[in-house]
């Protein structure tokens, strides 16, 4: 049986007097590529900074790799990616710079191949020494993914990675993403578009009103763009 | 050791790599001093008495334009949370960001009083005294101006907080006391006249960064 | 209800410690030898400063408390606390200010170190509520103005050796307050500072109670904006 990468039972989140996440429960497991959908403001991108342990929860129990998570438990960081819209990147840095500076922050070995390697599968090589301030977005993107995965973590979360990538950066993002897959690693994102990276999930799920109410898997699939707009009919009641 | 010493070279790498910065600096240590300057011209006064406060008071103002982006730049830029994300204690970011400022107010320090010996005919003190204690006195500053700068870089108005909350807890304990010493050193003092008063205000620096030490966490878990 | 009876068994001392200190400074005790009628301003002037110093220490211990527990309870202590302390703060310098006056002839000197330490006070009160008034959200507000409130604290002392560090290389004369304090002063300041402590925890009460009726209004409004949508 596949082994429980990731638990979380009864998240509670509040952003004041806003009531963002109301009791959010999700399993992973190792092999996962689960993919959540939801409404602009659903929460997702709270749900995802949560899971990546980069914001606390209000209350609720998140269990990672077997361990729980409380305030400051670092070493549980090396083993989680996160791709954001935003690419974490310094633009007075180049590429290379950049990559070594997380190498640096996650105690890589063998920086140098690593870097290497990487930038060549993102096919940004050719700029390893320019300054990130003058890539484009499409080119902060692949750059960002390299970064998100450098340290080689088990576990990869991405929030809305498919904003601002060209086809060619998209069809990188799901090659890597197939291939990391079959080597064991778990992925996690969210996205209020249906169309893309539906494809490449193994499980689906969507957060509508602070909760996940449905969820599916394999080939159940067919199913779920129809619940989908049922779902975010009844939001608006 | 491994995170404070790549947060620290990160840190002088994007300072420096911003070629207007250094510009920046030069000019506005022109602008403060000649500000000083033409302010005192106009009415007769005792330079000896004055230069200590001027040039203190031209750090404490210079300085805050170095520390305000440190906290605040890693949120503008989104590259905050890519360090929240990493294996790396708060401490350490807060101790590798410590280093690389400490660093460049030396640096606009230097600059400062460079001009400041320039615009102002005053007879030039014992160096290794001057050094000391504004060296010791930096320490202060930028410890505490860095615990400082990353709580107001949470909130709304943040260039304006940031002298609103430093003022109160810098300008009456440090930048006080180092202006008495300095205005010695400048009367003619020597290393050994100021080395009590001194370790007074080094023991003042060692508990501003014990305390910055302890309460970061709090500060960026934000 | 225990609460309840307790809270007015707190206003109802406050008012009648009040108005015998009142009494007791104005009245009863006799002019000052050398300065006259005056000094009666002295025994509100120190209580002042005293609650002013006693609402911030509460303060400290509050954000200590709270960055432990992560509660909210203690974050509005703190900041109550904070609120009245600058008003007693306030007090203090005006009353030392007009004190001042007519004992060295200036209304400020900043050899004098309470007059120095109570001014920093007083700034770094400030500083708290401008700093919570532009927090952007209600965990962010009690985490720094709590980390601040530490910072605050610390510094008081060290201001206070910084001054003494001036003071003993730069010496000045200092005019000394003048006269030693008759028995029946002595008791009168007491009380003073006896019916300002009793005053300052009947207004933090009141104060936590507001804010708590608060914090109730606005979790109702938020249900009720709730189901209108």
């Amino acid at each position: 049986m596949s082994e429980r990468v990731l638990e979380a039972r009864n998240i509670y989140k509040s952003f004041g007097c806003l009531e963002v996440l109301n009791g959010v429960n999700l399993t992973l497991n190792r092999g996962d590529r689960y993919i959540l959908f939801g409404s602009n403001g659903a929460g997702k991108t709270t749900l995802v900074k949560i899971l990546s342990t980069i914001l606390p929860a209000d209350s609720g129990d998140l269990t990672l790799f077997g361990k729980e998570i409380k305030r400051g438990s670092k070493d549980i960081k090396a083993g989680i990616g996160f791709m954001s819209h935003e690419p974490f990147l310094y633009n007075e840095l180049s590429a290379w710079e950049n990559l070594n500076f997380y190498c640096n922050l996650y105690s890589v070995k063998d920086k140098k191949k690593r870097i290497e390697s990487l930038l060549k599968e993102v096919g940004l090589y050719y700029r390893s020494h320019d300054r990130v301030g003058s890539f484009s977005r499409g080119m902060k993107q692949r750059l960002s993914l390299a970064r998100a995965i450098i340290h080689s973590p088990d576990v990869i979360f991405l929030d809305e990675p498919y904003a601002g990538l060209d086809i060619r950066a998209q069809d990188i993002l799901n090659n890597l993403i197939l291939r990391l897959n079959q080597k064991g690693k778990t992925f996690f994102f969210i996205t209020h578009d249906i169309g893309k990276g539906f494809d490449i999930a193994n499980r689906s799920g969507i957060l509508s009103k602070g909760r996940i109410v449905y969820e599916v898997e394999g080939a159940e699939k067919k199913t779920f763009p129809d619940k989908y707009r049922d779902i975010l009919k009844g939001e608006t009641v | 050791m491994n995170a404070v010493k790549a947060i620290f070279i990160k840190e002088l790498m994007v300072e420096f790599r911003n070629k207007q910065m250094i510009n920046s600096y030069l000019i506005l240590s022109l602008m403060i001093i000649a500000s000083f300057r033409f302010a005192f011209s106009v009415i007769d006064f005792s330079l000896s008495q004055f230069a200590s406060p001027i040039l203190w008071i031209s750090f404490f103002f210079g300085g805050m334009f170095s520390l305000s982006p440190i906290y605040k730049r890693e949120i503008e830029q989104g590259t905050r949370e890519g360090l929240l994300l990493a294996p790396i204690s708060s401490s350490s970011i807060f101790l590798g960001k410590l280093l690389a400022n400490l660093l460049i107010i030396f640096c606009l320090e230097l600059f400062i009083m460079l001009i400041f010996f320039v615009f102002f005919p005053v007879g030039i003190p014992d160096i290794f005294s001057l050094i000391t204690i504004v060296s010791i006195g930096t320490i202060g500053i930028v410890s505490l101006g860095n615990i400082i700068s990353a709580i107001s870089s949470n909130l709304s108005q943040s260039e304006v907080m940031l002298p609103v909350l430093l003022v109160p807890v810098l300008l009456f304990t440090v930048v006080m006391s180092s202006i008495s010493v300095t205005s010695n050193v400048f009367a003619g003092a020597y290393l050994l006249d100021i080395m009590q008063e001194a370790r007074f205000i080094l023991a003042f620096d060692v508990v501003f960064i014990a305390v910055g030490y302890l309460l970061i966490d709090y500060i960026l878990e934000n | 209800m225990l609460k309840n009876n307790l809270k007015f068994a707190v206003f109802g001392l406050t008012v009648i410690f009040t108005l015998i200190s009142i009494y007791l400074a104005l009245i009863y005790t006799p002019s000052h030898e050398t300065m006259g009628d005056v000094q009666r301003i002295f025994y509100f002037h120190v209580a002042s400063a005293w609650i002013s110093y006693l609402a911030f220490g509460i303060t400290f211990v509050a954000s200590l408390l709270y960055l432990k527990s992560k509660e909210y309870r203690w974050d509005t202590i703190a900041f109550s606390s904070a609120e009245i302390g600058i008003i007693f703060c306030t007090l203090g310098i005006i009353t030392g200010a007009l004190w001042a006056k007519s004992v060295w002839g200036v209304f400020w000197i900043w050899e004098d170190f309470k007059l120095f330490v109570t001014l920093v006070l007083w700034l770094v009160f400030i500083a708290y509520l401008a700093l919570r008034a532009n927090a952007k959200s209600r965990t962010s507000k009690a985490n720094l103005s709590a980390v601040f409130s530490i910072i605050g604290f610390v510094c008081i002392p060290i201001s206070l050796g910084a001054n003494r560090i001036w003071q003993q290389f730069h010496p000045t004369v200092i005019v000394s307050s003048g006269g030693s304090l008759q028995a029946s002063m002595a008791f009168a300041l007491v009380f003073a500072v006896l019916a300002f402590t009793f005053l300052y925890i009947s207004l933090l009460l009141i104060r936590v109670d507001t804010e708590k009726m608060k914090e109730k209004l606005e979790k109702i409004k938020q249900k009720l904006g709730g189901l209108n949508v």
